[in-house]
């Protein structure tokens, strides 16, 4: 074998039993080579964390043979992986808000002088390091003020600082709007010129064409597919990650909205920036989705506020079939049939210490058949919630289980069984299927255009505009708290048509 | 009232401030820590008390401080073990210090001494006072002559910021404390700073109680704290956890206490005036409280409009 084509890291025949035996990984092979972006496919539980774990050194393998540069490693923790080059970017960002870029790109290992703080030397690091690798960021600026995407360029450039010729990213785009996406991949991509080698893992197969050079598929803790990005496409890799075809629902066009349900007209709020309303008027007819597109912060969070009712109105009106909301609570909202799947599931739309049966009730407890004169029907409750859990195949052992131990996909699915009960009025869907996998999405897709045909008007919120397109019925986009375009027909607005609208660009 | 803002009446609230601020630059660290220092009561009164069994005993002030602050530090690596080690409840833990250390106090007070409530002994050794050579400098001359406490309490508010803002230790204290994962991921030992930071609020916990014993007086009463602990919590707090804020604070508490025992002399009821250092530590923390929540919400709007 020559020098050249040893890979850079290569995990052999990797078996992975937890002590609760559950077996995560079955006889795994993954070979990165330098400058290659490796990505790493699969659902939720398939077993994709684990297996960069083992890399990383976080988990130590049942069975199989780590190998870094070819070199067999006998003990392999997060130090020495690190120390041979290892870096790992996690979804949850390991950075200190209050400090500096520099300050947390030193963190751990500062340099100092006599004994004090070396800031100036931090400083130089942070600008070299960035200077070589193409990735410039204000050293001074403080962290908890940064961009998402700019917090994720650190996290690159702190693993960088260590030597890292490995870079493990674990769903680095989930949290990242389409122009930061882009940037990213564009740094990964130049990153590779110098040699580095890449496993990204991700949920977006349109991301994997777009980058990747290896693509290996894992399915229940085993591998499913291992082709050249060249050589597979996204149909392809989506029937193997799931198992089966993704059937995409599309809308039945040929369903005529009924009367206006949902009315908001002149809605102004207050607050700094461009998240404020500054006018909107909408009306949306029973059987109905409209996807509402857009960067994020231009509104869209009033926009289902002011309906959910977490957010008073400045000026203007909303009016569910023609009565006024204005002086409703939350509560009342609610019973009048407005149902709303939060953007952020992990402190709005689930109570994470509760148990899966209490999520499902959240709203309904106090009412039959959950609860009779002040007291709850714990069987009515369960029952309730084992038929969701049937239902839309949520994974979990029971439904007393802890929603915090459930996968973010399965969270959410919760928290769509909840809203989609029963029959709403309104259904107000923030970023509905955000960081969930490819199962999940088409589940939640079929649930939303199902409360639509049951007459819902239904409103989604997205940053990624296949969505929009797939599921809504028009698009409008919103740009600075106003509406600066409208689509009828949202399978024919293109990707430049509406970025340029989202761009404050009025079409 | 023009009796309040005398020179007589700054040097009191000089005097009064000192163990408080003294107390308060360890509370700062430790809240940076993350782990809130509740015993810092209690480790203040067992310096006290340390503070005069020795200064009787050895006869040395300086080594009865030097005790002081061991006690204090000692104490402060219990509450560590407990709450950091075993993960207890560092508020129940630390009151439990606190109990502790008034129950225990007493308890060697009278096995020892024989005595019920208090150790008053006029010729036992004290801290000196230190003259400032600028006596001839205007209002700054009128106190230049302090215990040297307030001079320890001032030289350690530049101790505290150089520590928190200057060394590895402050950004690991701050790192630590606001995101303990983040800084276990990139080595920071999170277990040892929180135990230095903890030793640190103790060893000027015990500080501040001999100040308190030995520094003005020179006898140890039961509770002789009086809260003074938790003021310079309050100190800490209201100070935005920096320390020079605290510090600030810590001023505005001791004059409240000084002006209350000035007003005992003027006709007002001693239980209001008592109540004086408490009702403003109160009210700093109602303001706190009230500067964050609104600070909050305009963060909240601030990300929304991002």
């Amino acid at each position: 074998m020559s020098h050249a084509t040893t890979p850079l890291a290569e995990l052999s025949a990797i078996t992975k039993v937890y002590p609760n035996g559950v077996v995560a990984l079955r006889g795994v092979d993954l070979r990165l080579r330098a400058g290659e972006i490796h990505a790493l496919l699969g659902e939720n539980g398939a077993g994709k964390s684990t297996l960069v774990k083992v890399l990383f050194g976080l988990e130590e393998p049942s069975d199989g043979v780590v190998r870094i540069r070819g070199h067999e490693r006998a003990s392999h923790r997060p130090a020495d992986a690190i120390a041979a080059g290892i870096g790992m970017v996690h979804q949850h960002f390991q950075l200190i808000p209050s400090l500096s870029v520099a300050e947390n790109l030193v963190l751990g290992d500062e340099p100092t002088r006599r004994g004090m703080l070396d800031r100036a030397a931090a400083r130089r690091l942070c600008i070299d390091l960035g200077e070589r690798h193409g990735i410039h960021l204000d050293p001074d600026a403080r962290v908890g003020g940064l961009a998402v995407g700019d917090k994720q360029r650190l996290e690159i450039l702190k693993a960088l600082r260590t030597g890292a010729d490995v870079l493990i990213l674990d769903e680095p785009t989930a949290v990242l709007n389409p122009h930061e996406t882009e940037r990213l991949l564009e740094t990964a991509r130049s990153l590779t010129m110098n040699g580095t080698g890449i496993v990204l893992i991700t949920h977006k197969l349109k991301e994997v064409m777009a980058i990747a050079d290896v693509v290996t598929v894992l399915r229940g803790g085993q591998i499913v597919a291992h082709v050249d990005r060249a050589d597979t496409t996204i149909d392809e890799l989506a029937v193997a990650m799931v198992g089966r075809d993704v059937n995409r629902p599309t809308p039945d066009r040929e369903r005529m909205p009924g009367d206006i349900v949902l009315e908001i007209t002149g809605a102004r709020t207050s607050g700094p920036g461009r998240g404020r309303l500054r006018g909107v008027d909408l009306a949306l007819r029973s059987g109905e989705i409209l996807g509402v597109a857009g960067v994020e912060g231009n509104g869209q969070d009033d926009l289902i506020e002011v309906v959910a009712g977490l957010r008073p109105l400045a000026a203007g009106d909303v009016t569910i079939d023609g009565e006024t909301l204005r002086r409703r609570s939350p509560r009342e909202r609610r019973r009048a049939g407005v149902a709303h799947i939060a953007a952020d599931r992990m402190t709005r739309g689930a109570a994470l210490h509760a148990s899966v049966a209490d999520n499902f009730v959240a709203d309904r407890f106090s009412r039959r058949p959950f609860s009779r004169r002040g007291w709850l029907r714990r069987r009515a409750i369960d029952a309730a919630a084992r038929d969701a859990v049937d239902r839309f195949d949520i994974r979990t052992d029971s439904v007393q289980t802890g929603v915090a131990s459930l996968s973010g996909g399965n969270i959410q699915k919760v928290v769509v069984a909840r809203e989609l009960d029963g029959v709403p009025r309104v259904v107000l869907a923030a970023h509905p299927t955000r960081g969930v996998d490819l199962g999940a999405m088409a589940r939640i897709h079929e649930e939303l255009i199902a409360a639509r045909d049951r007459g819902a008007a239904v409103v989604v919120v997205s940053s990624e505009l296949d969505e929009l397109r797939q599921v809504a019925d028009r698009i409008v986009v919103l740009s600075e708290g106003a509406i600066v375009a409208s689509f009828d027909e949202p399978t024919d607005a293109t990707d430049e048509e509406l970025g340029r609208a989202m761009a404050g660009a009025a079409a | 009232m023009s009796e309040l803002l005398t020179t007589a009446f700054l040097i009191a609230a000089l005097r009064a401030a000192a163990p408080i601020l003294i107390a308060a630059m360890g509370s700062v660290v430790t809240e940076r820590v993350g782990v809130p220092n509740i015993g810092v009561e209690g480790m203040m009164l067992a310096g006290s008390f340390t503070a005069v069994v020795v200064a009787i005993e050895v006869g040395n002030a300086w080594v009865a401080t030097g005790a002081a602050a061991l006690v204090g530090t000692m104490l402060a690596l219990v509450l560590g073990f407990v709450t950091v080690r075993w993960g207890a409840d560092a508020i129940v833990a630390g009151f439990a210090i606190n109990v502790f250390a008034a129950g225990f106090t007493v308890l060697l007070l009278s096995e020892i001494y024989g005595s019920k409530g208090s150790l008053v002994r006029p010729d036992i050794s004290v801290l000196p006072v230190i003259e400032l050579p600028v006596a001839d400098v205007p209002i700054l001359g009128a106190v230049a002559g302090q215990n040297i406490m307030v001079w320890v309490a001032a030289a350690l508010v530049g101790v505290s910021w150089a520590l928190l803002f200057q060394t590895r230790f402050g950004v690991h204290v701050r790192a630590v404390g606001e995101d303990p994962d983040a800084a276990r991921a990139v080595g920071i030992p999170v277990r040892l700073t929180q135990y230095r930071a903890l030793a640190f609020g103790g060893f000027t916990a015990g500080l501040a109680g001999a100040g308190l014993a030995i520094g003005y007086l020179s006898s140890f009463t039961r509770d002789m704290t009086a809260g003074r602990g938790f003021i310079a919590l309050a100190a800490a707090l209201f100070g935005g956890r920096h320390p020079l804020g605290a510090a600030g604070a810590a001023l505005l508490f001791g004059a409240a206490e000084a002006a209350g025992n000035r007003l005992q002399g003027q006709g007002i009821p001693s239980q209001f005036v008592l109540m004086l250092p408490y009702l403003v530590t109160a009210v700093a923390l109602a303001a706190i409280s009230v500067r964050r929540t609104v600070a909050e919400r305009r963060s909240l709007t601030r990300v929304e409009a991002a």
